[in-house]
């Protein structure tokens, strides 16, 4: 049985590999912001692989439509694109972190008969379907 | 001893045409879906590196020397610098990318574009790629 003061010794030692930084932002980039940042959105997209060799990174290919999930009839601007790896001794993972915020333009101003029979709503304008 | 190197080596050559994926850039430009229907495209260019230390590497396994080692370390120096994956011979292999957007897209009008630059590495050779996805706005 080790003594206790020399279990004191080495706990700093066993502690050091917490203290190794071990994540790496590779890539940012952001659209427009717009003044209407009261819908935020969020997707995230992760790929992990032993020893950080990874075949192919098709792991993106869901980004896209997990925000068009989130947004599916709006417009997703001042979009903030991170790219990060991460290692945890012998395994590295891969994340791309795109947040954004739904806008829902107005609709063009219509001729005022049409405005008469138009009914006050908040909901977005209605649009064609997404394929 | 023969068979486990026999092994090792099947092993190397059976993961080799996998090759080792690397994903350094991702970007995402806005996406509107409210201004029509959406069509989505990709576009995919790409172009051979070459990595000058890994042939040095077998050259001087090939020949038992450490010559060619030594002369790839020192061609290596030249192309010091910051850079995403290895080097190509041609730097323009990507420039065409805008106008084949336009060729799927005569529109012009295009949404949700995610640009990427990745490439695949095969220890000595590599695939140097840029990709584009996006959406035309058509109707």
């Amino acid at each position: 049985m080790m003594p206790i003061h020399r279990l004191h010794r080495l706990l700093p030692l066993l502690a050091l590999p917490l203290l190794a930084g071990c994540t790496a932002l590779q890539s940012v980039s952001v659209t427009q912001i717009p003044t209407d940042r009261s819908r935020p959105l969020r997707a995230e997209v992760t790929n992990t692989a032993l020893l950080g060799i990874h075949f192919d990174n098709d792991f993106l290919d869901d980004l896209t439509p997990e925000l068009m999930r989130q947004c599916p009839h709006g417009r997703i601007t001042g979009l903030l694109t991170k790219q990060e790896s991460s290692l945890y001794v012998i395994v590295a993972t891969r994340r791309v972190i795109a947040t954004g915020y739904r806008v829902y333009d107005q609709a063009p101003a219509a001729p005022a008969a049409s405005v008469a029979w138009a009914a006050p709503t908040s909901e977005p304008m209605s649009a064609p379907e997404v394929h | 001893m023969q068979r486990l190197l026999r092994s090792a080596l099947l092993l190397a050559f059976s993961i080799a045409p996998a090759g080792c994926a690397t994903l350094h850039r991702a970007q995402l430009d806005e996406i509107d879906a409210q201004s029509g229907r959406l069509r989505p495209f990709e576009i995919h260019v790409s172009e051979t590196g070459i990595s000058t230390r890994a042939i040095g590497a077998i050259a001087s396994v090939a020949t038992r020397s450490s010559r060619p080692s030594q002369i790839a370390n020192i061609v290596a120096l030249f192309e010091f610098g910051p850079k995403t994956g290895e080097v190509v011979f041609d730097d323009k292999f990507a420039d065409n990318v805008a106008e084949e957007i336009l060729e799927r897209c005569p529109s012009a009008r295009v949404t949700g574009l995610m640009s990427l630059r990745e490439s695949t590495s095969y220890y000595a050779v590599s695939g140097e790629y840029v990709t584009i996805r996006g959406f035309c706005i058509v109707d």
